[in-house]
């Protein structure tokens, strides 16, 4: 008997999804991956950022807040964060983004990238008082600002590549 | 329906922000919290990571070797004066190690038998401001244990905070979390220095009254018992009202390779071959 589930159409629907989902893993481990360049260690783009906040706002199906809260748990986990930090700032970020989507969508380039400074600028933000909190002391802001511009003008081209995978995603269901 | 829209309710996401909370507390109370969890997943990430570095790193290599070839000449002139001022300080050096060594046998001196250590690859780092851990390619099955002090290329650089079945984590010199005992070179003044999340380290619990100028070599006291003892730090490069500023010899922002002490093994105890047993029953 033919198994149902196999079909041409539903494998054709799994392989694009797992391109979109592959994407976003593949931006979780840059964002830990170490560069062999100077400094990278502390100023460099916050990339699982980017595919958090495009796709939340393009097809929040693809990433559900138990994907968004499991992938903050990754990143607490590898980089040695305190645990639940960014498992509670990924699923922050989604709910505020998912609220704000259909206003995002309409609008012209420009204001959708500054959405996304917009939200990058509060994890960054979040990051800092909450760490200016448990060490009772006053972080350096220098490096914050640095990765926080670079994450902003990294985010054009991963977009990009983004609106590319968004063409070959399978059309979504009526509400999505 | 899709299948994930029961997971993205408003109740589930309550439930996931009060968990995160929950996680969040419990490891700010105690950081070492779920460590067997996250040294696990570290572990099982670590050969990814490894394979994304690698073309990183060989991209960071050839792009070090085209810059290095435009002053390829200046550089060995330089290399060449340096290596005639080596010969005479190894001629100085072999010199002073016979006169030592005829000196220790002659007061009957136990010497510390010389470090040995587990060279590894920066495999992945903290990538932020706030946390300054780096994590390498070695773990548990290599003989990294806990505390062990790590090296870069020309001084420590850190100690290991979690250990693995096949990755570590080192907490640079650098984390604020970082304190080691320290001694001033020449003097006998001990010290600790502590990190900032800032190039430079900080010299804390100096009397007022010691005299402490810049330049000053800074090396582990073995104090605690967590670091062997006269491993190279850094020197003093400031010294501004009551605080005393250390530039580390290593560059700990841009660590790539590592060696970590390994203490575990105990150079006195000889490894026996136990084939040469089978004779003597």
């Amino acid at each position: 008997m033919r198994n149902a589930f196999f079909t041409s159409e539903n494998l054709d629907w799994i392989w694009r999804l797992g391109i979109a989902q592959g994407f976003v893993g593949l931006m979780l481990l840059l964002s830990l991956v170490s560069f062999s360049i100077p400094y990278s260690d502390s100023i460099r783009p916050f990339f699982v950022l980017m595919p958090l906040y495009y796709w939340s706002i393009y097809r929040p199906s693809l990433v559900p807040v138990i994907i968004l809260f499991a992938l903050g748990l990754i990143v607490d986990f590898v980089s040695g964060f305190p645990i639940g930090l960014h498992a509670a700032l990924f699923v922050i970020v989604h709910l505020i983004v998912k609220r704000q989507r259909l206003f995002l969508m309409g609008q012209p380039y420009p204001m959708f990238w500054m959405g996304f400074a917009i939200v990058t600028t509060f994890v960054f933000v979040a990051q800092w008082l909450f760490f200016s909190l448990i060490n009772l002391q006053l972080m350096a802001l220098n490096e914050i600002i640095a990765s926080n511009f670079i994450t902003i003008l990294f985010f054009p081209f991963i977009a990009m590549i983004m609106a590319f995978i968004q063409k070959i995603l399978p059309r979504p269901p009526k509400g999505y | 329906m899709l299948p994930f829209d029961v997971l993205n309710g408003r109740s589930a996401i309550i439930a996931l922000l009060a968990l995160s909370g929950l996680l969040l507390f419990s490891s700010i109370i105690n950081p070492s919290f779920m460590q067997g969890a996250r040294t696990g997943l570290v572990d099982i990430t670590a050969p990814v990571l490894k394979a994304i570095n690698t073309p990183f790193d060989m991209a960071a290599n050839f792009v070090g070797g085209v810059s290095g070839l435009t002053n390829l000449r200046a550089e060995n002139a330089q290399l060449e004066a340096e290596n005639k001022r080596l010969r005479e300080w190894y001629q100085t050096a072999l010199m002073l190690q016979a006169e030592n060594q005829s000196l220790q046998e002659l007061l009957n001196v136990k010497v510390d038998a010389p470090h040995k250590y587990i060279t590894a690859k920066v495999i992945a780092d903290s990538g932020n401001s706030f946390v300054k851990t780096v994590l390498v390619g070695v773990g548990q099955i290599d003989g990294v244990q806990k505390n062990q002090a790590v090296l870069g290329e020309e001084g420590l650089i850190g100690r290991v905070i979690e250990v693995g079945k096949t990755s570590s984590r080192i907490m640079l010199l650098t984390d604020l979390n970082s304190r080691v005992p320290i001694i001033l070179e020449g003097t006998r003044q001990k010290a600790m220095l502590t990190g900032s999340n800032a190039p430079l380290l900080d010299l804390k619990y100096i009397p007022d009254d010691s005299a402490i100028t810049t330049g000053i070599r800074v090396v582990t006291s073995g104090d605690g018992g967590v670091f062997p003892s006269g491993l190279p730090i850094g020197r003093v490069s400031s010294i501004e009202n009551k605080s005393i500023k250390v530039k580390p010899f290593a560059d700990i922002n841009h660590v790539s390779n590592v060696r970590i002490v390994n203490t575990s093994i105990n150079p006195n105890l000889m490894s026996i071959d136990l084939d040469t047993f089978k004779d003597i029953h």
